[in-house]
């Protein structure tokens, strides 16, 4: 897949990506692009210009929840976590998704 | 609660945006800190050159707050804002534009909601539990078109037989009662008589005492009544003993039996409520005292159900007696609906047409804020197409003249509620005879309806101009506005408009004036110094003699002739004995009020020759024999009426000088014969004869002009109610009180009405004409302000337009006549259509009215020269309205013009 390819199915599955990133702790928005980062190898990198709507489309959405708090080295950030109805979703989200990529994986690998 | 977080967070990011943007930056800045200081630590960067990284990898800032802001989902918020501060500020830079704008959606939007505010006033339930369960049983006369009030029989009937309805009750009004308290003063207070099932359907408890119950309705049971808390505080000083007391009702002893608390009033504004006694024998089915029976639905009982129930009672008793019930129709209303009168057939067609003429106001209103604004989008033309071509979408320009046109509107319904609420809380008369609940001030519905009214206006005002404002093509927008103009047309509705309104500011104005010089005028020739005389009115209520009997029995007439003899003799001497009183003149009509007339032909007199009846329209009034001397106007020729003429023989009259003067063109001759006529009717003998002539005594104080009548003579006993002067003195208002003493010393159940100087009579045909006329010259001066607002805007419209070849006719030497003519052709046209249309509509309505005896009174013969007068003015004032486009045309300076931008 050539990197543009990558970019654009990840354009298309960030918000699924923040809420799995969420799910394992509260996290600000750099914590966030830097995990991304660092879970895929390097290989997912995430445009500022993208993170901040998602994060702030997710939140309209009642998936995550905001609020500032101060980090280990005292700075204040403006932290989000995933609430109920985000982790809900993100269950199903990564359900749909494994469907799907399971059936692309059939129909790519069929002869 | 996905969707509680969801709009919390909306609702956060909706009203702390500043908050917002803070919160935003802080993120931001944060967000590149902690990448500078990553890129220091693992990539060992110098500061600056991490921090330029940093920044670079976060890409555009002020690119991504935009898109965060439009995340936000409410970023039309923030073109809101903007908007409603440019409508502000250009309402505030164009105040003459606003305050007509204002003034015509002012009077539009409330006017438009008016009727409907009405109907909602005069259909509100009574104040008690359940009130819109209260109903109004009764028949309706299909043949009559009207209800039966006389309804005692039904009443016994329907208690009997309907499930439908509990504590069905029967309560009726017979006008105030003379009311003789503790204090030993008389005056009329309104009551009712009220069934006892009627206290336990409104279900409302006495503050002392009890309520009355079924045995007060029995015949022979002591007379009792209860008060209300007004008559209890101000009549009985509130005396917490009053349970037991007694005072007098009318002419009968009652004893209180309860307190209402305050706020009781039912049904009207009643004070003090009597039981009804029943005895249905006693009348003829259709006949008895008119009342009216009210019931409230029984638990679980749909008004539509208590319809059908009755309905079959209906059919029964029309097929049992079908002379008396066939053409009768049971109806089921709700209460307030029959009190108030609105349940009636003419009473839906009123508001039906009052409602559509007033959305039709409403049209003509936004209109003429529409010619004012497209005329403003034009001055605005080069700014619009400005905007256009820096990317601004049509929709985003006609959003903000919609606004503009909103804040316009909302500003207008404010003013006009508010107007509404002050005439609503005004005067008393308006609520008078109306159920104590029901008011006219502005409720919820009618604020919510207002504020619809006035967005639909905003868009009738503002988006249909702004839409032919933008109509056109972003190319063509700027060649036109660098051209100078802005391709906006008047269209012909427009001009239409503007000459309509013309015309009826002038039909208005005409209508107005014309009647303005009788109706403002104080009525003169009244040939007494009325000041000092006091004038009152003695009745005595009719149903007042049956009281303490069963109800409804009517007493026989000799007895109420009896009894007004009675106490008109008794009045005439108890007066003269009092020091310092004058004679009294007792007479059905007295100087200054309006007078009866009729037609009279005279014996030997040829036929009027502009007369349209062959006959002569005179006053007439029944005087008694002391009258002239009292009121100090001694018959001038031949003789005063005597005792003597009291007898069988009527035949003596007395004619004023007006009527020697106009009817018998001064040739009196004493014995003159006269005669009654009655259009389609044959003249009878020549019944009367003159005997005297007396001064004028203001029998026509509108035209005294036409002041021509004649006294018949009646004696005690033939006049009901008697009204009567007397001169008193400087101040006839202190004498008052004494008088409904002396009154009620006469006779406890006589009622004083009316009483006041002679001279501040109300007389009903008088306050008419000036409210009509009032109302006329409003609502001309309405249409003048419009119609002269949209000359100007048309005239500024048409300067601005034509501002390029105006100022090259300028250079090439055109005169000033001709720039005038130029720019004023238009609104000149359709200046002198509307006057034009406005003269010839005034003319024929007044030339029209003008041969009509009766209608002289409204309008002189003199309404030509006021017509004129009138044309004139409104030429001149459409014209001043054109003053200052004109001037600015002439000024318009040829380099000015030319230079091209």
């Amino acid at each position: 897949m050539t990197p543009r390819a990558q970019t654009d199915a990840f354009r298309g599955s960030l918000d699924l990506v923040i809420l799995k990133t969420l799910s394992l702790a509260p996290m600000h928005g750099w914590g966030i692009s830097q995990r991304i980062q660092q879970m895929s190898s390097g290989v997912l990198a995430v445009n500022q210009g993208s993170l901040y709507p998602a994060l702030q489309r997710l939140e309209k959405q009642g998936l995550i929840r905001s609020n500032w708090s101060t980090t280990d080295n005292n700075r204040r950030a403006r932290y989000y976590r995933l609430t109920a109805a985000g982790r809900r979703v993100l269950g199903a989200e990564i359900e749909g998704w494994q469907r799907f990529a399971e059936g692309l994986g059939a129909l790519l690998n069929s002869t | 609660m996905s969707w509680l977080d969801g709009t919390r967070s909306r609702l956060r990011l909706l009203f702390a945006r500043q908050d917002a943007e803070r919160r935003m930056n802080d993120e931001f800045r944060f967000h590149i800190e902690m990448e500078t200081e990553r890129l220091i630590g693992e990539a060992g960067l110098e500061p600056r050159e991490a921090r330029r990284r940093a920044r670079a990898a976060f890409g555009g800032v002020e690119a991504h707050k935009e898109a965060l802001r439009d995340g936000r989902g409410w970023a039309w918020l923030t073109g809101l804002t903007l908007d409603l501060k440019l409508a502000r500020r250009m309402l505030v830079k164009q105040p003459g534009l606003t305050l007509v704008a204002i003034f015509a959606l002012g009077i539009g939007i409330p006017v438009g909601v008016l009727p409907l505010h009405i109907v909602d006033a005069l259909t509100t339930p009574p104040p008690v539990q359940d009130g819109d369960e209260i109903v109004i049983v009764r028949n309706y006369d299909l043949a009559e078109s009207r209800p039966v009030m006389e309804s005692v029989h039904d009443f016994v009937q329907w208690r009997e037989e309907l499930a439908s309805f509990e504590h069905l009750g029967l309560m009726w009004r017979r006008g105030p009662y003379n009311v003789l308290s503790g204090d030993g003063r008389a005056a009329p207070v309104d009551g009712a008589e009220f069934t006892a099932s009627i206290f336990s359907l409104l279900g409302v408890q006495p503050l002392l005492g009890r309520p009355l119950i079924e045995a007060d309705e029995a015949i022979g049971a002591r007379d009792v009544v209860v008060i209300g808390y007004g008559l209890w505080q101000s009549r009985l000083a509130g005396d917490p003993d009053v349970v037991g007391r007694t005072i007098r009702v009318g002419a009968v002893p009652r004893t209180v039996v309860g307190v209402m608390p305050p706020g009781f009033q039912y049904p009207i504004r009643d004070q003090f409520w009597i039981p009804v006694r029943l005895d249905p024998l006693a009348h003829e089915f259709g006949a008895g005292p008119r009342g009216w029976i009210v019931g409230r639905l029984a638990d679980g009982v749909s008004l539509e159900e208590a319809r059908s129930e009755i309905d079959f009672s209906g059919q029964r008793m029309a097929n049992q007696f079908p002379e008396t019930h066939a053409r009768l129709q049971p109806q089921v209303l709700p209460f307030t609906h029959v009190l108030t009168g609105i349940d009636a057939p003419e009473a839906g067609i009123g508001v039906v047409i009052g409602q559509t003429l007033a959305l039709l106001l409403l049209v003509l209103a936004c209109g003429n804020v529409g010619i004012l604004m497209l005329a403003r989008a034009a001055t605005r033309a080069r700014e619009l197409a400005l905007r256009t071509a820096l990317g601004a979408s049509r929709l985003r320009i006609v959003s903000q003249l919609f606004i503009e046109s909103l804040l316009l509107a909302a500003l207008a319904a404010g003013v006009g509620l508010l107007s509404l609420q002050a005439v609503a809380t005004g005067p008393e008369h308006l609520v008078a005879g109306l159920p104590f609940w029901v008011d006219f001030e502005v409720s919820r519905r009618t604020a919510l309806l207002a504020i619809s009214l006035a967005v639909v206006s905003a868009v009738v005002a503002g988006v249909i101009p702004a839409l032919k404002a933008t109509g056109r093509g972003v190319q063509a927008s700027i060649q036109r506005a660098s051209a100078g103009g802005s391709g906006i047309r008047f269209g012909r509705g427009y001009s239409v408009l503007i000459v309509g309104e013309v015309a009826v500011a002038l039909w208005f104005l005409a209508i107005g004036s014309t009647m303005a010089p009788r109706a403002l005028s104080e009525p003169g020739g009244l040939g007494v110094p009325a000041a000092h005389y006091l004038y009152a009115s003695l009745r005595l209520p009719q149903g007042d003699a049956t009281l303490g009997t069963p109800s409804g029995a009517r007493p026989d007439r000799p007895a109420i002739v009896e009894q007004v003899k009675r106490v008109h003799e008794e009045l005439v001497r108890r007066l003269s004995e009092e020091p310092g009183l004058g004679p009294i003149a007792v007479a059905n009509a007295l100087p200054g009020t309006t007078h009866a007339t009729r037609y009279i032909q005279v014996d030997g007199l040829p036929r009027a020759e502009d007369a349209p009846a062959p006959a002569h329209l005179v006053q007439v009034a029944r005087v008694d024999v002391g009258y002239f001397e009292a009121l100090g106007q001694p018959v001038a020729h031949g003789r005063n009426f005597n005792m003597g003429d009291l007898g069988e023989d009527r035949s003596a009259v007395i004619v004023n000088q007006g009527f020697v003067d106009r009817v018998l063109k001064g040739r009196y001759s004493l014995g003159q014969r006269l005669r009654y006529w009655v259009p389609g009717r044959e003249p009878g003998p020549w019944s009367y004869e003159i005997v005297g002539v007396v001064g004028s005594l203001g029998m026509n104080a509108l035209r005294p002009d036409a002041d021509q009548g004649i006294y018949h003579v009646v004696g005690p006993g033939e006049m009901h109610p008697v009204t009567f002067a007397v001169r008193v003195g400087s101040d006839p208002e202190t004498f008052i009180p004494h008088l409904r003493t002396i009154v009620s010393e006469i006779e406890p159940s006589a009622l004083i009405q009316n009483a006041g100087a002679l001279d501040q009579v109300p007389d009903p045909n008088r306050r008419v004409l000036t409210m009509a006329t009032y109302l006329f010259v409003l609502l001309a001066g309405i249409a003048v302000v419009l119609s002269g607002s949209c000359l100007h805007a048309l005239m500024s419209f048409t300067v601005t337009e034509r501002t390029r070849e105006t100022g090259i006719r300028t250079a090439l030497g055109a005169a000033p006549a001709s720039i005038v003519l130029l720019v004023g052709k238009r609104a000149f046209l359709q200046l002198c259509a509307g006057v034009s249309i406005g003269a010839a509509l005034s003319a024929m309505l007044l030339s029209g009215f003008g041969g009509q005896a009766e209608s002289a009174v409204l309008f002189p013969k003199s309404w030509p020269v006021t017509v004129f007068v009138i044309t004139v003015c409104v030429i001149a004032v459409g014209m001043l309205a054109c003053v200052r486009p004109t001037l600015r045309a002439i000024r318009i300076s040829p380099v000015e013009a030319i230079r091209p931008d």
